[in-house]
This record gives C-alpha cells, sequence and structure tokens, in this order.
C-alpha cells in the first residue's frame, strides 16, 4: 500500500500533456477562497478520490488498448482507447489541482498494484469485452450522469473542470457502445451471459455508495443523496442496463 | 554519456493538516491557505483556542519530519469493492462524511500526551 501522490518532470513532457487542455485556461485561484468554505474538508477528500479514480482509469484503459491490439480490433478503436489513456492522466491532474487549491490531499491509501480488475476469462476477445463491459459501458457511462449533476450544481473553475471531464467521459463511455457492436458476430450467448455477470458485478460494487450518511450538498462538486442516488439509479437503468440489454447482454439485479 | 539527474514536482501532494480533527465549521478569522506547504500552519491557525494539547501535539507534527508525519496520520481509502481494486469510473461526487476514518484519527490524536 502507497499514499497516493501524483508528479511530474516538467519541461517538453508536461508541455505535451498540457497540449490537451492548451484551449482552456482554468482560473486555479478561485480556489483560495473557496478553501476555507465549511465543505472544503469532505470536498478534498472527493478530489483525491477522484484523482485516484481518474488514475485507475487510466490503468484500465491501457489494459483495454493492449486487449483490443490482442484481438485485432479496429484500429481506430484501439487508437481512441490508448488516447483515452491520456485523458484519463489529464483528469488525474484536473483533479489534483482542485484537492491542492483547496489546501491538499488527503491521505489516500492505495495498492497500485491492484488498479484494475482482471477479467476472469483468458478468451482474447471475452477478456477485453470484460474489461469494456465494467469500465465503458457501467464506469463511464454511471460517471457522465454523476458529473453532469454535480457540473451544474458547482460554481466557477470547479464546474469548469467537471465540464472538461465530462466532455472526455462521454466518448469513453460510447467506445463501449461501439466494441460491442463490432464484436456482436463474434461473441456467443455464453459469452453475453459472462458480459452480463461481469456488468453485475461491476454495479453491485457500488453498493457502499448507498450505505454511507450523507453530507451536506456544496458548489465544490459536491452532491447532496436526493440529487446523486436518483441520477445514479436513472443512468444505470437508461446508460447501462438498456443499451446493455438492446445488444442481448441482460443483467439481473 | 552523464546521467542526467531529473527532479520531479509534486502535482498532488499531502497536506498535513490534519485537519479533520478540526470542527467542519469554519472560523471567519482563518488565514488563507491554498497551498499544501502553508496548509499545516493554516491548521494551527485554526485551532488556536483548541484543546492546549492538541496545538502541542501540532507542534511536535510541525517539527518532524515528511515520513515521521505520514506515520502519524490516519489515511483514507479510494472507493473499493469488496476485493480492494477501485470502483470502475468516477463516482466520487456524493457528498458523503469521511466517517469513522475521521474519528478514529480525532481519537488517537488526542490520544498523544502532550
Amino acid at each position: 500500500m502507497t499514499t497516493f501522490e501524483l508528479e511530474a518532470i516538467g519541461g517538453p513532457l508536461a508541455r505535451r500533456l498540457a497540449r490537451r487542455r492548451e484551449e482552456e485556461t482554468f482560473a486555479w485561484e478561485e480556489l483560495d477562497p473557496l478553501s476555507r468554505h465549511a465543505s472544503a474538508e469532505t470536498a478534498r477528500l472527493a478530489w483525491t478520490r477522484s484523482a485516484f479514480s481518474e488514475y485507475a482509469s487510466a490503468a484500465a484503459f491501457a489494459e483495454i488498448t493492449a486487449g483490443l491490439l490482442a484481438v485485432g480490433a479496429p484500429i481506430d478503436l484501439t487508437a481512441a482507447a490508448a488516447d483515452f489513456v491520456v485523458d484519463e492522466v489529464l483528469h488525474a491532474e484536473l483533479s489534483a489541482r482542485i484537492a491542492m487549491g483547496l489546501g491538499g490531499a488527503v491521505p489516500l491509501e492505495v495498492d497500485l498494484a491492484r488498479l484494475v480488475r482482471p477479467p476472469s476469462s483468458r478468451a482474447p476477445l471475452l477478456s477485453v469485452a470484460e474489461q469494456v463491459v465494467r469500465t465503458s459501458c457501467v464506469g463511464e457511462s454511471l460517471t457522465v450522469s454523476v458529473l453532469l449533476e454535480a457540473k451544474a450544481a458547482s460554481i466557477g473553475v470547479v464546474g469548469e473542470v467537471i465540464g472538461r471531464i465530462v466532455r472526455d467521459e462521454a466518448e469513453h463511455a460510447e467506445l463501449g457502445w461501439t466494441f460491442l457492436d463490432w464484436a456482436a458476430e463474434r461473441l456467443s450467448a455464453s459469452d453475453r451471459e459472462h458480459l452480463a455477470r461481469a456488468a453485475e458485478q461491476a454495479i453491485a460494487s457500488f453498493a457502499p455508495l448507498f450505505s454511507a450518511e450523507c453530507a451536506a450538498p456544496s458548489a465544490l462538486g459536491l452532491l447532496s443523496c436526493d440529487v446523486f442516488d436518483p441520477a445514479f439509479k436513472l443512468a444505470l437503468s437508461r446508460r447501462v442496463l438498456g443499451p446493455l440489454a438492446s445488444r442481448g447482454i441482460v443483467v439481473a439485479l | 554519456m552523464r546521467r542526467r539527474v531529473l527532479t520531479t514536482t509534486k502535482i498532488l501532494a499531502i497536506a498535513f493538516t490534519s485537519a479533520a480533527c478540526t470542527k467542519p465549521e469554519v472560523r471567519p478569522d482563518l488565514a488563507p491557505s491554498a497551498t499544501p506547504s502553508s496548509a499545516l500552519a493554516t491548521v494551527v491557525a485554526k485551532d488556536a483556542s483548541a484543546d492546549p494539547k492538541l496545538l502541542a501535539l501540532q507542534g511536535e507534527l510541525m517539527g518532524m519530519p515528511r515520513v515521521k508525519v505520514l506515520e502519524n496520520v490516519a489515511h483514507f481509502r479510494p472507493l473499493c469493492d469488496k476485493d480492494g481494486y477501485p470502483l470502475v469510473g468516477n463516482l466520487n461526487q456524493k457528498a458523503q462524511f469521511p466517517g469513522m476514518e475521521v474519528s478514529e484519527l480525532c481519537a488517537e490524536v488526542r490520544k498523544k500526551p502532550s
């Protein structure tokens, strides 16, 4: 286990990453007064966790990229997955900047050797399909809806950063549906059954989100339970279960 | 060929505030703190009227090397599944209390002798 922090070398490498957002200028100085906001402490935890979630998503798309290469997937699909690794690294940086602007990260204990759950199938196509279903069809699809709510409820630079992230996450979700449509002819009925179980497992893992006591919402990117919970449930139905079912992957919850 | 010595810059660093132990309400006399380097000083300012034992402990922490401070700070956990893998996607926007982690940290801090 290690304490999660991020570092950069700077120079040409940092400029290469910065090109991803060169058209955007974020007013980071707005965070200074916000760091004294009553919910800054809770927000620092949320944004540190957010940086780590984005970091883990980068690892997931790196594995998806390798899996797509291994099955000879269309090169533009593979290139998109590879590109998403960089998107997620940038999101980690943006989340980190908010956490730092609010006073710094909280000490988050993470296991960098366990960033992505390994697929349970060893068959190359089913293995990458499992990763895609978990990451894009479930994780990214749910993220889009929740972040849209968070953006609407946030002020200034916090809302702008969430907006920047959600713009990418919508594409990341779409990759999942594109992959399934491409692979449709190659997936058997039992493969679809396997993918349904993988989706169920991913969805079930969100249960702890609904057991903890809710704090007050804030304009620092945090949603109250009465906004988060319905948004999550609606997204689960419309953005995850429905599209999966239409592709023969029927999830029983 | 001489080997380059590369230095890195932290873009996400722990604030040694242990601020979870401070009261959640914000006092109007707080000094601004936007950088981690000033965060510890802010905590001292936040707790100027707090328990003298806690204040002494914070002073003690200020003099500690970074590694020692980290040993003395309770760690939070990312959102994970039952096997410890991070939840897929980014669903950290729910305003949840840090929960027992905070209570435990505060209890540990207050147990320390002055």
